[in-house]
């Protein structure tokens, strides 16, 4: 239907308001109160407008359009008021908006500044109410409240939280919860929708929060940001929460090809991030993913995007994580991808350093079984040849993804005693089911997560004395708690905050000699100083010796390219080396870091690799239809206090003598009622954000 | 069939709790009118501390069992007069106004009675409170009547939802009684002090959800308030005025617009003792405390020196046995030196002040 505006025909939708008809056709009317995403209720009187026909002037917010209606928005009567109701409101608000962190960003200052007026001729006094920060994730700042209810009809109508709500108080009206308890005693769902539809900075999101280097977005949503690969981690915790297992897995395949290695041995750093840190344990990410990947039925293989052959060659060396997932994306571009892996079997340190009590191999055959099913092809237990050969035998291009294979000793007296050995040795050969000969007593050396491996992985293949010596006291090692837990439990002996001395041994090892550590810390040239506490040394008797110290690329050094550190390929921001044609990524860049993070390299290598074969890199994909979220999620008490669930582990005396997987998958219930925690910080980000005048 | 009724036994007026007093009295009687209704769901509203009332409807259990009894915090409110507000309460939400009362089958417990009586409770500025009942449509002279009030009658205050202050002139048009509440003044009080306590009234009634209603009731209280305390503009007046035009229009419920109705009548029947406190710095009732001073009669004072102890302000000059005298730049008229004085020597003066000496002199006086 038509009506008109100042003179201006404009088209609106049947059952619209007039203000909505015309801010949707670029006529800007002033408002307040009004949010597109929420019900009209006619407080402000910003919006006045005066229609032929009707006596008085109308909030146009509460007027719907009627087919000819003529609307005058310049008129001295309808422009009068809308001048008194905003002088009102300035009246009881706080003169200074400099202060304000909502500056610039205000719709009320906005508002005011568009229509010209100030309060003056009234007496202005505003209503002092002190600033709350007490809560977590959002700070109430109520001095700079106008009352326009937003945040209640959001919190309301919009969420059926119903936390807020207009409270009286001696002082007068102000918005708070009933009682005036604490939001989370209330029930609160930190939601947000307050603060993103607040049109002061009356509720804000708490400091710390909203980063200024950062998009809004990843500021609102920071463990989709904190993800190497960026997985949309709140869509899918969605998903697990209302059981659809399938969806859930769809969202994760879109950005990885491994969900259940990562379920199971993803370093989590979106856990870190998780804004349920501030109410109490994030949200068991990781497990989730895990919980929802051993449902996976391939639902999602139906919208894989496919392009047609390139007639492209691409050669991969090395088929770790890194390596696997270029392979899978590039053959998806249409090129023919080849990966050449030394080992028996692909897989890299996820076959070869990740123990089998945490990643087992049918797991990870069949993750990668799915990537072979795209058509990728396999040369396994040879011996790739240099890039440049491969080059030359007809390879368009050459990803190096080879990892960090060789474990690195220290220059410790004594390290070439037999008995001595590294952990990707060590570890490998136990994956091989060919151990490394071991005593009853052994020692790592090192404070991290691979250091417990092989500690761990010790006790299986039947050693009675496991000890763990590090420099780092408990707090500094990066071995994560779990991870110290767990082994703890299985009898693990630390001896954390321990410098080693030498190996003790004539031809064997007999024992490592050790001192306590009486300060570790790096200095300004970030070189490690180590203070050793006087007579505090001892030997303590062993058979082996297992350095978990680290480890380096093997063979990089007769493959032609610039080297950083004689071991690590110097790649460029487009991960190129430096020979054209040949890319590199992942451990074999960046030195030993996360299976996500490998991943991630692979997306990048195959989006440049892609480019540079003339394609257009995008390997973005659609597994599963973008279905918009429902956003009333009603009210549950006591939700801010919710506990974290946590997996079952198997018996530690079972664990000990068996490979068997330790942490058991989340059943469907417990995984459900585990995503329900999460706080859906999304959400908010589907609420429509008002223009402010100067958009217009 | 209607889809439900909601009866309302709150009071606008906590102390004119007409709605709660008749539903008491005549339960039977209500009930059995609600029972008649041909309504899918009816809802009872009371409050839940009234327990004499609880204990009743316990009783009543027959006529209530297809009743859903709402209970509520709040023993009256200006609210509970608004229909929008009212039926709030059966989705579980507090009674917040969204509009006018539209259609909205909200009956008040007199409503449902069906009488052409209306029963008020009627207060005079010296705090006494009667109970009477009028005729719907009647003279205010007629009820000034029926009151104990034998001071020279001035105003006369309708509240909520009429929003009247009329004078002796208007004593002899009827009006049609809606609202609980009426209060009567007296040549002794001062309309504007009056104006002051009702507005606030308002402001502190007012929901909160619309500008005009909330920001326009705040006003109202901070400019009568300011020209009470002697800070009054010229233009307060018809800012006020102006202020009201929008109001009556403009506010999301009646609560606003029966505010502004009440400060429209105020001025239009009060000017000129509204506008001496601006121009003339007067309170013709010296009601108002800072127009008024405080004086010592020098013939009755006897130089006892208990007022000028008692004074916080050390606005009392004078020594033992000589005319004490109140420095009037020092003074905060708070009137606690007259209570001192067992001679009432100390006396508060409007517009005329007593002739008295500037400086204190001897007591021509004896101390008895």
């Amino acid at each position: 239907m038509k009506i008109i505006i100042d003179g201006k025909e404009i088209v609106a939708e049947v059952g619209t308001s007039v203000l909505r008809a015309a801010i949707d056709s670029g006529v800007f009317i002033p408002h307040l109160c009004d949010h597109p995403d929420l019900e009209a209720v006619g407080g402000c009187r910003l919006c006045s407008v005066e229609v032929e026909g009707i006596e008085e002037v109308v909030p146009s917010c509460k007027t719907i359009v009627q087919e000819g209606m003529v609307v005058k928005v310049n008129s001295p009567k309808a422009d009068k008021i809308r001048k008194m109701a905003m002088e009102l409101i300035l009246a009881s608000h706080p003169a200074e908006c400099t202060g304000c962190p909502k500056y610039g960003k205000c719709e009320l200052q906005s508002m005011y500044q568009y229509m010209g007026v100030g309060p003056e001729r009234w007496r202005m006094k505003s209503r002092t109410i002190a600033n709350d920060d007490s809560n977590p994730l959002i700070q109430h700042l109520f001095t700079r409240c106008v009352r326009c209810g937003r945040c209640i009809r959001a919190c309301r109508d919009l969420r059926g939280v119903k936390v807020l709500d207009f409270q009286r108080t001696k002082d007068g009206l102000r918005v708070g919860t009933d009682n005036g308890v604490s939001l989370k005693e209330a029930g609160c769902k930190f939601c947000g929708a307050c603060i993103e539809v607040c049109p002061t900075g009356s509720i804000m999101d708490a400091i710390g929060i909203i980063k200024e280097d950062v998009s809004y977005r990843d500021s609102v949503v920071p463990c989709t940001s904190a993800c190497p690969a960026s997985i949309d981690i709140p869509r899918y915790i969605r998903y697990i929460k209302d059981g659809d297992f399938a969806k859930a897995i769809a969202v994760v395949r879109e950005k990885v090809p491994f969900p259940k290695v990562l379920g199971s041995v993803c370093s989590h750093v979106c856990e870190d991030d998780c804004k349920r840190n501030e109410l109490g344990n994030p949200i068991s990410i990781c497990k989730l993913k895990r919980a929802a990947a051993v449902h996976d039925h391939g639902a999602w293989k139906k919208n894989v995007k496919r392009s047609n052959p390139t007639g492209k060659k691409v050669a991969v060396i090395g088929g770790g994580p890194a390596g696997l997932t270029a392979a899978y994306y590039l053959v998806k571009k249409g090129h023919v991808v080849t990966v050449i892996e030394e080992n028996e079997k692909v897989g890299g340190q996820c076959r070869y350093g990740i123990p089998a009590y945490r990643l087992p191999d049918e797991l990870l055959d069949n993750e990668i079984a799915d990537i072979l099913e795209e058509g990728v092809q396999l040369i396994t237990g040879a011996k790739a040849d240099t890039p440049k050969a491969l080059l030359e035998k007809g390879y368009d291009a050459v990803l190096v993804s080879c990892g960090t294979h060789q474990g690195t000793m220290l220059p410790l007296k004594g390290n070439d005693l037999e008995g001595v050995y590294v952990n990707t040795d060590f570890l490998k050969n136990a994956r091989l089911s060919a151990p490394l000969a071991i005593g009853e007593n052994v020692m790592v050396l090192g404070g991290g997560n691979v250091a417990y491996d092989c500690a761990r992985t010790a006790l299986r293949l039947g050693a009675k004395k496991v000890y763990i010596a590090c420099l780092e006291n408990t707090d500094q090692m990066t071995a994560t708690k779990d991870e110290i837990e767990e082994g703890q439990e299985e009898g693990v002996i630390l001896h954390s905050a321990h410098s080693f001395l030498r190996i003790v041994g004539d031809t064997k090892v007999e024992g490592v000699e050790l001192q306590k550590v009486d300060k570790f810390y790096f200095d300004e040239n970030r070189r490690p100083v180590i203070e050793l506490s006087e007579g505090t040394k001892e030997i303590i008797l062993v058979d082996n010796v297992i350095f978990a110290v680290g480890q380096k690329p093997a063979g990089t050094d007769t493959m032609g390219l610039e080297l950083i550190n004689n071991a690590y390929v110097k790649t460029n921001d487009n991960m190129e080396t430096s020979m054209e044609g040949v890319f590199a990524a992942g451990d074999v860049v960046t030195g030993t870091k996360s299976v996500i993070i490998a991943i991630e390299a692979g997306r990048k290598s195959a989006e440049e690799i892609d480019k540079y074969l003339g394609g257009n890199g995008d390997i973005s994909e659609q597994l599963v239809y973008k279905e918009s979220p429902n956003s009333y999620i009603g009210p549950c008490p006591g939700f801010g206090d919710l506990e974290r669930s946590k997996p079952k582990l198997l018996n530690s005396n079972i664990r000990k003598s068996s490979f068997e997987v330790v942490e058991k998958t989340f059943e469907v219930d417990t995984a459900k009622c585990e995503a329900s925690r999460c706080l859906q910080c999304d959400l908010r980000l589907n609420i429509t954000k008002p223009k402010l005048w100067n958009e217009y | 069939m209607g889809e439900y009724m909601i009866c309302n036994t709150i009071p606008i007026y906590q102390e004119a709790p007409v709605s709660s007093e008749l539903f008491k009295r005549d339960i039977s009687k209500i009930l059995k009118a609600i029972s008649e209704m041909q309504v899918d769901k009816k809802y009872l509203v009371v409050n839940e501390w009234n327990k004499e009332l609880m204990e009743l409807l316990e009783e009543q259990t027959d006529a209530c069992s297809n009743l859903e009894i709402i209970t509520v915090e709040a023993k009256g409110g200006f609210v509970f007069g608004n229909a929008t507000a009212v039926s709030k309460l059966i989705e579980g939400e507090k009674p917040i106004p969204s509009g006018m009362n539209e259609n909205i089958p909200v009956y008040s417990v007199e409503e449902l009675l069906g009488t052409d009586e209306k029963v008020e409770y009627i207060e005079n500025c010296s705090g006494k409170k009667e109970v009477h009942t009028f005729e719907k449509k009647i003279k205010p002279r007629d009820i000034l009547g029926k009151c104990d009030f034998h001071k020279k009658f001035k105003g006369m205050y309708f509240g909520y939802p009429m929003g009247l202050l009329l004078s002796s002139e208007q004593l002899d048009e009827e009006v049609e009684l809606l609202t609980d509440y009426v209060i009567i003044f007296s040549e002794d009080d001062c309309i504007l002090d009056s104006l002051v306590n009702i507005t606030e009234r308002y402001k502190n009634e007012s929901c909160g959800r619309c500008v005009f209603g909330y920001e326009g009731t705040t006003q109202f209280y901070m400019i009568l308030s300011d020209i009470a305390q002697k800070k009054g503009k010229n233009s307060d007046v018809e800012l006020l005025l102006g202020l009201c035009n929008e109001m009556q229009n403009q506010s999301l419920c009646d609560i606003g617009t029966v505010a502004a109705n009440t400060v429209v009548s105020a001025i239009h029947n009060f000017r000129e003792e509204i506008e001496d406190h601006i121009t003339k710095k007067i309170c013709k009732a010296s009601v108002c405390s800072k127009f008024t001073t405080y004086h010592i009669i020098a013939d009755k004072c006897t130089g006892c020196n208990e007022c000028e102890d008692t004074c916080d302000d050390d606005a009392i000059l004078g020594k033992k046995k000589f005319i004490h005298v109140i420095d009037q730049d020092e003074c905060v008229q708070c009137g606690a030196c007259v209570n001192a004085c067992d001679e009432g020597a100390i006396v508060k003066a409007g517009p005329i002040k007593p002739k008295g000496p500037k400086n204190p002199i001897p007591c021509k006086r004896e101390v008895k």
